[in-house]
């Protein structure tokens, strides 16, 4: 059997050495935009921070290949695919011919259109030459402009700060990280954040940016006094790509339409990771879940049902953690106050640690955690709460939800509040007070 | 292939898993540098310790995108290798189980890697809570622990 990857990264990999466990002779070959091998995407916060050097953003031989025979075409992109006849057409004039294929092209960032606009002095941080070059401008300069209050744009207010750099972040909507976090927590992200020094801009758009003579920029909200900007990193967010595909044969809504084994409308025709639109843990419509950890599970189930074991995916749970600014914020599955859903929160007198618990008649469908480092296992416990449609079990600090033998001991008494308490709420040891 | 088994019955609290971890670990005595944590319960009367269990499906080692965790050939367990790990915490927030944790002084995380194949928590187990035993062995631990407490229930009391 011959299998084509279109994609190297978390989705492709994680499918190819889920196909490797069960079938070790069949052809694989790999198409990938980009010309250096897998690498890490979640990474280059930390490479732009120097944490790690750039070839630790690799990942290490045979870490996810585990000897796996696979033929790449690096830096080639797919012009076309012809799903009769089962072959890929590059544009370098290749042609690949398949008996399945997988596509886990991911996505690209949203680029803006704004007057004043010129797309060389524009960045994004999403690929390794993108990393490597903000890594360079950033060499020197003052003034940073992020636009989007993201993830992603506030990790790198994070390392700009540390450079001792003026940044201003812009977001269109009226709070920071909208699909990470309620108001209350970005109130409190805002809030460390403005401590750190950065300008935050909400309900802000950019209506103009001028380009100075000394390479520097005028930038030009639509209300509000202009400012200045030596560099200007975009993250709005990203978008599937999904450009070489004939949508009247494979079915596209934002990404490729998928079933719960991953496959598209198509026969023999698979869809992994950002680029796919699939199931939802959590009972929402199918969406595109652009995470790396999504990826991961796309690729496994797409792996092990391309190689013809049978493998359902309970859906996604868009788990996202991120750490900026001495806060670790992170989040799973649905986070919308809706009729149907109601959110209990609980938060520490000085207002530094915060975990609401978002649930639907009683079974949780998501919660967020904005704390210490530590805090960011209770959404572990919950992950699985969620998958498995049950009411949180065990009463004791979510840091210990496990043991569903606490639970029956202890009968069914108010589990929910006791399980919502954030990890941290105590000191370490003072939950011991004297001998029971 | 060995992991370590915990009788919850047996354990008494006394912490001395978690010094012995610490101090095996980072050479000094913190609760927060130990992979094995015993969380006390008084108003329950509970106590609960748990520690990594080496999932055959590792969803910490699958999910790791600077692939610092790996399976130890020897041991079978889930190892970090610090020099990779970034402390993106994606680790600590997809395990079920809450038995990954965060090392702030490193900023990287920390977990059981069964100290290489001689895991110093059961070593300083006093009550035997802790044992380091053979995936198989372990129902046959659980089958025993079940027959006493069956005999104790079932003898009949003057």
């Amino acid at each position: 059997m011959k299998i084509a990857v279109i994609g190297n990264s978390a989705a492709a990999l994680s499918a190819i050495e889920a196909f490797r466990k069960h079938d070790r002779t069949s052809d694989i070959v790999v198409v990938s935009r980009e010309k250096h091998p897998a690498y890490s995407r979640v990474l280059l916060p930390y490479f732009l921070q120097g944490r790690i050097g750039r070839d630790q953003l690799f990942f290490p031989a045979g870490r996810f290949a585990g000897g796996a025979k696979v033929r790449t075409f690096l830096g080639r992109s797919v012009e076309e695919v012809d799903l009769f006849r089962k072959r890929l057409f590059l544009d370098s004039g290749e042609k690949i011919p398949f008996d399945k294929l997988l596509i886990a092209s991911g996505s690209s960032p949203v680029k803006l259109r704004i007057p004043g606009w010129d797309d060389r002095h524009i960045h994004h941080l999403w690929t390794i030459d993108d990393a490597v070059r903000i890594g360079r401008l950033l060499k020197g300069k003052k003034e940073l402009l992020l636009i989007g209050g993201g993830a992603i744009s506030l990790m790198v207010a994070w390392i700009a700060v540390q450079k001792k750099m003026k940044v201003t972040v812009v977001e269109r909507l009226p709070r920071l990280m909208p699909q990470v976090l309620d108001a209350k927590g970005a109130e409190i992200v805002e809030a460390a954040i403005r401590k750190a020094g950065v300008r935050v801009l909400t309900r802000t758009t950019i209506e103009r940016i001028e380009r100075r003579p000394e390479g520097r920029f005028r930038v030009h909200p639509a209300c509000g006094r202009s400012f200045r900007a030596d560099v200007i990193i975009v993250a709005v967010g990203v978008r599937p790509n999904v450009g070489f595909i004939d949508g009247g044969r494979v079915s596209v809504d934002q990404g490729i339409l998928v079933d719960d084994r991953m496959q598209t409308s198509f026969p023999d025709v698979y869809a992994a990771g950002d680029v796919a639109q699939g199931p939802t843990a959590y009972g929402a419509r199918p969406r595109v879940d652009a995470l790396w950890s999504t990826a991961v599970e796309h690729g496994a189930v797409a792996g092990a049902n391309i190689a013809g074991k049978e493998t359902h995916y309970p859906g996604c749970l868009g788990g996202n953690v991120c750490e900026f600014f001495g806060l670790t914020i992170g989040s799973v599955g649905a986070l919308e106050e809706s009729s149907s859903a109601v959110g209990a929160e609980r938060s520490d007198s000085h207002g530094r640690s915060y975990a609401k618990l978002f649930s639907r008649g009683g079974i949780p469908v998501g919660g967020l955690i904005l704390g210490s480092a530590e805090d960011a296992a209770w959404l572990g416990a919950l992950r699985s709460c969620i998958l498995s449609k049950k009411s949180p079990p065990d009463p004791g600090a979510p840091r210990i939800a496990g043991p569903a033998r606490a639970a029956r001991r202890l009968g069914p008494n108010s589990a929910f509040a006791n399980f919502l308490a954030p990890p941290r709420m105590a000191k370490p040891g003072a939950e011991f007070k004297g001998t029971p | 292939m060995k992991i370590i088994s915990i009788d919850l019955d047996r354990c008494v609290g006394c912490r001395s898993c978690e010094q012995a971890c610490s101090m095996y670990g980072t050479g000094g005595f913190r609760r927060e540098s130990s992979n094995i944590r015993v969380n006390i319960y008084p108003g329950e009367r509970f106590i609960s310790t748990l520690t990594c269990v080496q999932c055959e499906t590792a969803v910490c080692l699958e999910i790791c995108p600077s692939g610092a965790l790996a399976r130890s050939p020897e041991t079978n367990a889930v190892v970090l290798d610090e020099s990779r790990c970034v402390g993106c915490k994606m680790c600590l927030m997809s395990c079920p189980f809450g038995n990954i944790h965060f090392n702030t002084e490193k900023h990287v995380i920390q977990k059981c890697n069964l100290c290489d194949g001689e895991p110093r928590c059961v070593g300083f187990c006093m009550p035997r809570a802790l044992n380091y035993l053979e995936v198989e062995e372990i129902p046959e631990l659980r089958r025993a622990i079940l027959d006493s407490k069956l005999r104790r229930c079932l003898v009949v009391r003057p």
